[in-house]
């Protein structure tokens, strides 16, 4: 068994441009070295050739939605603050920490209180969905995704 | 992203292929636009090369269904992918949309009527 971890760290400017290129790049970073490693702890030749698309839709929607909260209501589209992306992946996890530089909002008390067909604010009901845990930092302009790897739990944090 | 429509006797069907991000809404604002000052209300859209939607793109559908719901027409949706039907079930969007497997079974949905 071959036990890894990488992380990586990006910076960009609040710009919606970037969203959906920042996503993309993320999730086929990060399965490119999930599927590495998976071919490399398995002897059956059958499945190392399987396409496993560990991270497929869900995990690129969750980017996406994390990125545009931190963007449009996190920096309030000013192309002059930052929005941060790392992420961390092991054997076990993937994290994902999105951060703004925003006043945050608040997480403790969120709750998605809309009406079915409102036309915003389904962002961070859909990154519950998707993701197997979800934390903000105490002010909340930092979210940090986890989802795990095989397994899913469906763990959620209560906000 | 691509859009193309067909007149299938009253009803106008659109089929939507791609991905609708934030750099492709304005095509789909556009060209959704255009259906709502159309004069055909009954419309379907086809979803089946649609392969990506964020909560963006969803308030776009449920702002062109509402401009079509008040001049008495409806937005039928048909031939979703596996995780884009289970968006539509997560945000319970799926009670607000009519969704058919495929695209004769939502045409027919407005011949009956």
């Amino acid at each position: 068994m071959i036990l890894f971890e990488n992380q990586l760290y990006i910076e960009f400017p609040s710009k919606r441009d970037y969203i959906d290129f920042v996503s993309n790049k993320v999730v086929s970073a990060v399965n490119t070295i999930a599927q590495e490693v998976h071919s490399q702890n398995i002897t059956d030749d059958a499945l190392i050739s399987q396409d496993l698309n560990i991270f497929g839709f869900g995990m690129n929607l969750s980017i996406d939605e994390a990125l545009k909260n931190a963007i449009v209501h996190g920096n309030k589209a000013d192309p002059r603050k930052k929005v941060a992306l790392s992420y961390y992946i092991n054997s076990e996890r993937l994290e994902i920490i999105v951060r703004d530089e925003g006043i945050g909002f608040d997480h403790k008390n969120y709750k998605a209180n809309m009406e079915v067909d409102a036309e915003a604010g389904r962002g961070l009901l859909l990154i519950n969905n998707f993701m197997d845990e979800i934390k903000f930092n105490e002010p909340g302009n930092e979210i940090k995704m986890i989802k795990y790897l095989g397994k899913s739990k469906t763990a959620r944090e209560d906000f | 992203m691509e859009i193309t429509t067909r007149d299938c006797n009253d009803v106008k069907v659109v089929s939507f292929k791609g991905r609708i991000v934030y750099d492709t809404e304005e095509i789909v604002k556009r060209e959704t636009e255009k259906l709502v000052k159309g004069p055909v209300k009954n419309l379907v859209f086809n979803f089946g090369e649609l392969t990506y939607i964020n909560s963006s793109g969803l308030g776009l559908l449920i702002n062109v269904l509402k401009q079509i719901r008040a001049a008495k027409g409806d937005v039928k949706l048909s031939n979703l992918r596996p995780e884009l039907m289970e968006l539509f079930k997560i945000t319970s969007l799926n009670s607000v949309f009519d969704i058919s497997p495929d695209e004769e079974t939502a045409v027919n949905k407005f011949i009956k009527k």
